[in-house]
């Protein structure tokens, strides 16, 4: 028996070896983002499909006929919303077909992407902390962070929210502006928080408004996007806003700094794309398609 | 058949009667099982029918679902099981090939060999799944070894399961009685023939049982692959339209209906897996009587 060990070894590091292939992360371009995504035809965007209008799934969607996206990604009409929109812009201008990679939120912000996905266009606000694993493009819409509570609990001014239990999602900017390490342009930072909180950390910010509509009483106040507020309350949930925006979320497409590719070439060519979307309205009206208001205007300027 | 007209009965009319009996009881025992089951169902479906009770004095209300919400996404959600058990075989029979080789190198006399059967096992029995998923999604890009995020999630699976399996293989081994192997080689066999004809088909009987079942505990654990995205099997959909739609409970709920069918079928095949293998021992016994 004992000579056949040797070919137990070789069998254990050959399944090693078989389970390894699959997915390809291997460059034909030239060196460079920009092109590696030109290459292959198609761009890979990182989006969170969980909240509706911004980015979610359409369950009765085909794939989109012709897609040359992988089969574990998503395409075009099978996830819709305001960020899907924007990124399918960014994609026709640089000429490629998109697709969406789907990745829990705190391994987007965390960096590291290992080149599965090549930018994410997911509402991300940039700050001083994330800068340091992802670069930023130019912001392409203007959301105000703010805080909602149920309608019961007669909160009406940020004043009154102290002492309260807030609810938040993990790894957001909401719990950074809430500990006070919040990196932003000082400019975007409209209110301090309330005294003597005590936070509440999900997955995500829905989980926080679900647990109020499921009855839960640990909290009754959550803290998130006017936007994710807005569809909330059109959802059924009983909140109001309290007081008025505290922050502004000028969220910015990233791309990956750990990336096996040179960026630079692509960053800027992100971010001057996002431009000409500003300047030809594109982006004003896909705002006011999902949230009636055109917020593509920097609110500190 | 009375006493007053066969006075005396002969063995094979007692057996007969005996037999019967044990017949009539098997059949009552399995009738009563299956209208307790239907009994508990009908609680569990008691408690999600958002009834309201008034019992004069007190009342009682039950969990209340949105049907639509179930009715519009159940099929899509339902699309996910085919990932479910795409994954889930292919990371079993991953963790086969890993249990059956890492129980082989623990038993063996080399030391290198426990040595990295031991270390394997403790390794990765030491360190949670879910870290394992992530690992091998995003840490081993860095080596130049890009997995998609299937074969990512089939490699920490396999890996996590093959760990835990490895006992079972090894007890299966160890189970062959001595006297086997000294049979084998009074039968002049070497000692791969032994492996391949007298120890394995044995051990094997013992430990495929128990493989079916952490089989079915794998269907579950599938859905901690969903974390990176790339696989949109059962919990992955319930998550992502439980959210953007405001109803997790109902989603999460359709998902565990279509975990527990997978499971009630898979532990269907597990029993007949099990009356196949445990064949030979039954005839065994008949001829022994």
């Amino acid at each position: 028996m004992k000579k056949f060990y040797p070919l137990f070894a070789v069998l254990l590091v050959l399944s090693f070896g078989l389970a390894a292939c699959g997915g390809g992360g291997e460059g034909e371009g030239d060196g460079t983002l920009l092109g590696e995504v030109k290459a292959r035809g198609y761009l890979i965007v990182s989006t969170d499909p969980n909240y509706e209008p911004i980015s979610y799934l359409d369950p009765d969607a085909e794939r989109a006929a012709g897609t040359i996206c992988p089969e574990d990604l998503l395409t075009y009409g099978e996830m819709v919303g305001f960020d899907v929109d924007v990124a399918k812009a960014v994609a026709d201008e640089l000429g490629l077909e998109v697709c969406f990679a789907t990745p829990d939120w705190d391994l987007v912000t965390a960096g590291s992407w290992g080149d599965r996905w090549d930018i994410s266009i997911g509402s991300m606000t940039p700050t001083l902390t994330r800068a340091e694993v992802v670069t930023f493009s130019t912001p392409y819409v203007y959301t105000p962070a703010h805080f909602a509570a149920t309608a019961d609990s007669g909160f009406t001014s940020l004043a009154d929210l102290e002492g309260q239990t807030i609810c938040l999602a993990a790894a957001t900017t909401y719990l950074d502006w809430m500990n006070g390490t919040l990196t932003i342009t000082e400019d975007a930072i409209f209110a301090d928080p309330p005294g003597d909180f005590t936070i509440v950390e999900l997955p995500t910010d829905q989980e926080c408004a679900q647990a109020i509509a499921a009855g839960r009483e640990e909290f009754s106040v959550y803290l998130t996007s006017e936007t994710v507020i807005d569809s909330n309350i059109a959802g059924g949930l009983d909140v109001v806003k309290v007081g008025g925006a505290v922050f502004s979320e000028n969220l910015s497409p990233a791309t990956d700094k750990s990336s096996s590719f040179d960026i630079d070439t692509f960053v800027a060519e992100i971010s001057s794309i996002v431009d000409g979307l500003h300047a030809d309205g594109t982006l004003s009206a896909l705002s006011i398609k999902y949230f009636e208001i055109d917020m593509t205007q920097d609110p500190t300027k | 058949m009375t006493i007053e007209n066969s006075p005396v009965n002969s063995f094979e009319e007692d057996l007969k009667r005996i037999l019967d009996e044990e017949h009539k009881q098997q059949l009552n025992h399995r009738t009563k099982l299956l209208v307790s089951w239907i009994g508990l169902m009908a609680v569990l479906a008691l408690l999600f029918s958002g009834l309201e009770v008034d019992l004069g004095f007190t009342q009682i209300k039950f969990i209340s679902l949105n049907i639509d919400f179930i009715k519009d996404y159940a099929p899509f959600i339902a699309q996910g099981a085919l990932q479910t058990i795409l994954i889930s075989l292919t990371s079993i029979v991953l963790a086969m090939v890993l249990a059956m080789l890492s129980a082989l190198a623990r038993i063996s006399n080399s030391a290198p060999l426990v040595a990295v059967s031991t270390f394997y096992i403790s390794l990765i029995r030491g360190t949670p799944l879910y870290l394992q998923v992530i690992f091998f999604f995003l840490a081993l890009p860095q080596m130049g070894i890009f997995m998609s995020g299937f074969y990512a999630g089939v490699t920490a699976l396999g890996l996590n399961y093959g760990a835990y399996m490895s006992e079972i293989f090894r007890a299966g081994i160890l189970s062959v009685s001595k006297g086997q192997h000294e049979a084998a080689t009074a039968l002049g066999m070497n000692s791969r023939q032994k492996m391949a004809y007298i120890v394995m088909p044995q051990a094997l009987r013992l430990a495929i049982p128990p493989m079916g079942n952490e089989y079915i505990a794998m269907l579950k654990d599938s859905s901690l692959v969903s974390v990176t995205g790339f696989v949109h099997e059962i919990l992955w959909r319930a998550q992502k339209v439980g959210r953007q739609k405001f109803k997790n409970l109902e989603a999460l709920i359709i998902a565990a209906i279509f975990y527990w069918i997978l499971t009630l079928l898979f532990t269907a095949l597990q029993n007949r897996l099990e009356n196949r293998l445990g064949r030979g021992e039954g005839e065994i016994k008949q001829l022994s009587h």
